[in-house]
């Protein structure tokens, strides 16, 4: 897939509105294991979620409105970046813990979108870090997610 | 109850006890501005440091982080959209809009200002009429509370945004989130997907974060900007000063103020709903509502004085019953009984001098309050706006991450962020507006929960349901709130047929 | 770049700094609390820790890790899935937590765990308003029988809660028709009491003490075998002749295959700690009812709760 074929607005528009139907089908089923009013109370809003959701998939249909078929990204390049980074950042924080990725995200992402202030980046980033340290390790006591830099961060503590 | 306030007076004007409720409104502020944190968190760090301390140096800490935060809470949903609790949504959805237009000092000060002056009222409220209050909460039951919830969603009205579909949309998909979890009445779990996770419901934290903060830290991104807001806009004296505008925000000050009120003293109903209710209210007696969403400073306003109106009164039940009206008067409650005052109706007798040295300290807080939070922290946290977007933007994620795995210590919610923040970037981008589904998440379990425990009571008769004249009260209310759109709605077609 | 270099100098200061045969605890203790920071769970918790912070020496310290979740449920089974290497402990509410594993619904055992001992026992205590017409529990008692499911009873906690066993149990041996109203915590529940909303309610004795003795809730009963020392004149069920037992617990253990040496070492500082007359007038002045049970005691009533349980689950389930 080229980087800038995006989907129409119009055709977002109309996917997304199907993945709600889709849900609202879904929830409406998945309430069908649910006794009494446990079951109907969820099943009332599926329903009033799916109407509305094939409200606007035929609205979008038989209505042109402008801007229909502008393009739904507007830059799909840094809107896959953005995502991709943001879901590297998550597995990482998962594995090797918060501090390491957190500094290599706020220096590498500027870079990334041709920001030349390295300087910056970097004092950004080790300032926040350092006021994140202190505020929930040091004084609140709170834990960080795995690290491993544990042992430097018991230090903190 | 004179001479009990009197002989309060010099110990919690004491220099110890000012110091201390200084010490816990900078605290607050803190904890409230950094999402994940809350003032809950901080106060339960907080109690058990207090063993041994003077009861009213350890009250004054947590009468100055509970005004603190709720304050605090504000600043990052104003700066960055990023709201802390949920409390935030309303205050975010016109100040954000007015950082967008350069107006991002200006709508700090009507934050604080408002938030000033609804724990003021709150604090007077929570001195003066007490006693008054507690028997008006008493008259709400499990018909009454239905009605509240009802009467919170009929708000939606004012949140659905320019396509009324969509915003219905958005309600429905809230309401759906909010069955997640166990079923109190049944012990059913609902949509869980066999997580334990799940099990108490979809976290609102974890959900308010995702919904807010992930899709403009994309947007960043994606235009990025490689410069950040001059420093022109974000100078202070060039936007005016709040208080000069007193005449404008009066009214809504006075109107959210009373709501925040009324729902503070009501356990169980929470205090984002009284940002809600002020903020719908402000909305439909403007003469132009339309601006509400676009960054009119009255709907900060409105939010901001009916959250910080929220708090002492949640305190009036507290104290004099033992019912928390909040869950972060719930935490007063266990710093009071670590210091052996149990709350109660004999606590007045019995502990005088600490009971009204606490509400002037709560008194105290929110005077401090404008200081502290106004002038300083406004003109520290407004420097933040002047970093490039692209070195913001990671710096978000940092705090985003770290805020939404501390409520639970899980990296499950991560995940969570993950997948809810790209569903919400579609959401917006198709203009589905955010605030209705926070709403339907809130209201629409206690709605369900009040409504299944008014009909075991009544033993299944639908009519007790407005059997009292409370239940009609608010009834009636709810029907004003949906009339009123479209009545103005009517008006305005008539006059435009003429 | 100073800073890095900084971080790598500590890193290794760090890692010097750790003797080879140090005396436990080496390096902090995580107390896992199954509910949110700021709930009665919580200040137990963290109440408890300072104290044998103390009582373990060598600069032990006890940090407290909130997992809130699924009721508890998702607490414990971290707690027994953690690494038995005395570092991890957490802390217990009884019976919700055997009562999950009666249920079969729990990945956990009991015998996942090794005890370190109990802190609080409160019992359950029936209550109605003070203009109520019902002076006594027979009169309640018997109202409920006449009318079959017209007496709701409040419970603070939600379906499957130890206060709705209690009920059901109580209707069972009693022959009582009481309908639950599960309110899912204390403050509405004593609130809709308070409003007349309900007539009759359940909750704990530590949450209704100073609502009691000013004497806006009038106390029928309370749920223990003997009275409580903070309200000697209240009788129990069993006094007057109806069987029930419901006492919620807050208690202390570690994942099963903990070394014995760190146990006996938690022990004895849980033991210190309670002991500690700094600790005992601090939860004296609040009213908490501290019960202190060691290791061996707590499993035998953790046992008795779980075969009681199990009987109750086979003739009424309460899910």
């Amino acid at each position: 897939m080229a980087v800038n074929s995006s989907p129409t607005r119009k055709q977002g528009e109309i996917g997304f509105a199907a993945v709600l139907l889709a849900v609202a089908g879904a929830a409406f089923l998945g309430a069908g294991d649910y006794p009494g009013a446990s079951g109907t109370y969820p099943r009332v809003f599926a329903i009033c979620l799916g109407i509305c959701a094939m409200l606007v998939i035929l609205r979008a249909v038989m209505q042109s409105a402008p801007g229909d078929d502008a393009p739904f990204f507007t830059h799909l390049g840094r809107f896959l970046l953005g995502f991709g980074v943001l879901g590297f950042y998550i597995l990482a924080i998962d594995t090797i813990g918060y501090v390491i990725p957190s500094l290599i995200l706020g220096i590498a992402l500027p870079l990334a979108l041709r920001f030349r202030d390295l300087r910056m980046a970097v004092l950004a980033s080790f300032a926040t870090m350092a006021f994140i340290l202190v505020v929930f390790v040091v004084i609140l006591k709170r834990p960080l997610p795995a690290d491993v830099l544990d042992p430097l961060l018991g230090m903190l503590r | 109850m004179m001479d009990a306030l009197l002989n309060a007076l010099p110990h919690a004007f004491a220099p110890s006890s000012l110091l201390a409720v200084l010490i816990g409104t900078i605290a607050g502020l803190l904890v409230g501005a950094l999402p994940g944190l809350t003032v809950t968190t901080g106060l339960a760090v907080l109690i058990p440091l207090t063993f041994g301390m003077d009861p009213l140096f350890a009250l004054g800490m947590m009468a100055g982080m509970y005004n603190g935060g709720s304050y605090g809470g504000a600043i990052p949903a104003i700066l960055l959209r990023v709201p802390g609790t949920p409390a935030s949504v309303a205050t975010l959805m016109d100040g954000y809009e007015m950082t967008k237009q350069g107006k991002a000092a200006y709508a700090l000060q009507v934050a604080v200002v408002s938030g000033v002056i609804g724990s003021v009222l709150s604090a007077l409220a929570l001195i003066g009429l007490a006693p008054l209050l507690v028997k008006l909460s008493l008259m709400f039951g499990p018909a009454e509370y239905f009605w509240v919830a009802i009467l919170g969603l009929a708000t939606v009205a004012s949140l659905l945004g320019d396509d009324l579909l969509k915003g219905l949309m958005a309600a429905f998909i809230g309401l759906l989130i909010g069955t997640m979890g166990t079923d109190l009445a049944t012990g059913t779990e609902r949509y869980t997907f066999g997580r334990l996770e799940f099990a108490e419901g979809m976290d609102i934290v974890v959900l308010l974060t995702a919904l807010f903060a992930i899709p403009p830290v994309i947007q960043m991104i994606e235009t990025a900007g490689h410069k950040g807001m001059s420093k022109e806009l974000l100078n202070l004296r060039k936007q005016g000063s709040v208080l000069k505008d007193w005449r404008r925000f009066l009214p809504i000050w006075m109107r959210s103020s009373v709501i925040g009120i009324i729902i503070g003293i009501l356990p169980g109903a929470g205090g984002s709903m009284s940002c809600y209710l002020a903020y719908n209210d402000a909305k439909q007696r403007s003469k132009d509502p339309d601006s509400f969403g676009k960054g009119n400073p009255d709907g900060v306003a409105a939010s901001e004085c009916g959250n910080g109106a929220d708090n002492a009164a949640s305190l009036i039940p507290a104290l004099s019953l033992g019912i928390p009206g909040s869950g972060v008067a719930a935490v007063i409650l266990g710093g009071l009984l670590v210091h052996g005052l149990r709350p109660g109706p004999q606590l007045f007798t019995e502990h005088p001098d600490v009971v009204y040295g606490f509400m002037l300290q709560m008194l105290i807080s929110a005077v401090l309050l404008y200081f502290v939070g106004g002038l300083a922290a406004t003109r520290i946290f407004g420097q933040v706006l002047r970093l490039p977007h692209v070195v913001l933007a990671p710096l978000i994620l940092m705090f985003v991450a770290i805020g939404v795995y501390a409520v639970n210590n899980s990296t499950f919610d991560l995940y969570l962020l993950l997948g809810i923040g790209l569903i919400a970037y579609v959401m917006e981008r198709l203009d589905y507006p955010s605030p209705p589904i926070i709403l339907g998440v809130i209201l629409g379990p206690i709605a369900e929960g009040q409504l299944s425990l008014a009909l075991t009571i009544s033993g299944g008769h639908p009519l007790a349901l407005i059997a009292s004249p409370m239940s009609m009260i608010v009834v009636t209310l709810t029907v004003l709130i949906l009339a009123m759109p479209i009545w103005g709605m009517w008006k305005k077609r008539s006059r435009a047929a003429v | 770049m100073k800073l890095p270099k900084l971080l790598l100098g500590a890193a290794m200061a760090a890692l010097l700094a750790q003797p080879a045969l140090a005396e436990y605890p080496e390096k902090p203790i995580e107390l896992i609390v199954a509910f949110a920071p700021g709930g009665g769970t919580d200040v137990a918790a963290r109440s408890v820790a300072m104290f044998m912070e103390k009582y373990l020496g060598n600069g032990a310290s006890i940090a407290v890790i909130n997992k809130p979740g699924a009721g508890g449920e998702l607490g414990w089974t971290a707690l027994s899935q953690a690494a038995p290497d005395g570092y991890t402990i957490g802390m217990i509410n009884p019976p919700s937590f055997v009562a999950l594993t009666v249920e079969g619904k729990a990945k956990y055992k009991l015998q996942d765990f090794q005890m370190i001992g109990n802190i609080v026992l409160d019992p359950g205590i029936l209550v109605v308003g003070k203009d109520s017409q019902y002076q006594t529990l027979d009169a309640l008692m018997a109202a409920s029988k006449a009318a079959p499911g017209a007496i709701v009873v409040g419970t603070s906690g939600a379906a499957g809660s130890s206060e709705h066993i209690g009920i059901l149990n109580l209707n069972r041996s009693a022959g009582s028709s009481f309908t639950p109203a599960f309110f899912g915590s204390t403050a509405p529940v004593r609130q809709a009491l308070l409003g007349g909303h309900i007539p009759a309610a359940t909750m704990n004795l530590s949450e209704a003490l100073p609502l009691i003795r000013s004497g806006d809730i009038r106390l029928l009963g309370v749920m223990s075998l003997e009275r409580s020392t903070y309200l000697p004149d209240a009788p129990t069920f069993k006094e007057q002749g109806y069987d029930l037992v419901v006492t919620a617990s807050r208690g202390l253990a570690a994942p099963a295959g903990t070394p014995p040496e760190m146990v006996e070492k938690l022990q004895a500082a849980l033991k210190a700690a309670m002991a500690d007359p700094e600790y005992v007038k601090t939860a004296e002045a609040a009213e908490i009812p501290l019960a202190y049970l060691d290791g061996t005691d707590y499993r035998a009533l953790l046992a008795r709760m779980e075969s009681e349980l199990a009987e109750t689950w086979k003739v009424t389930p309460w899910r």
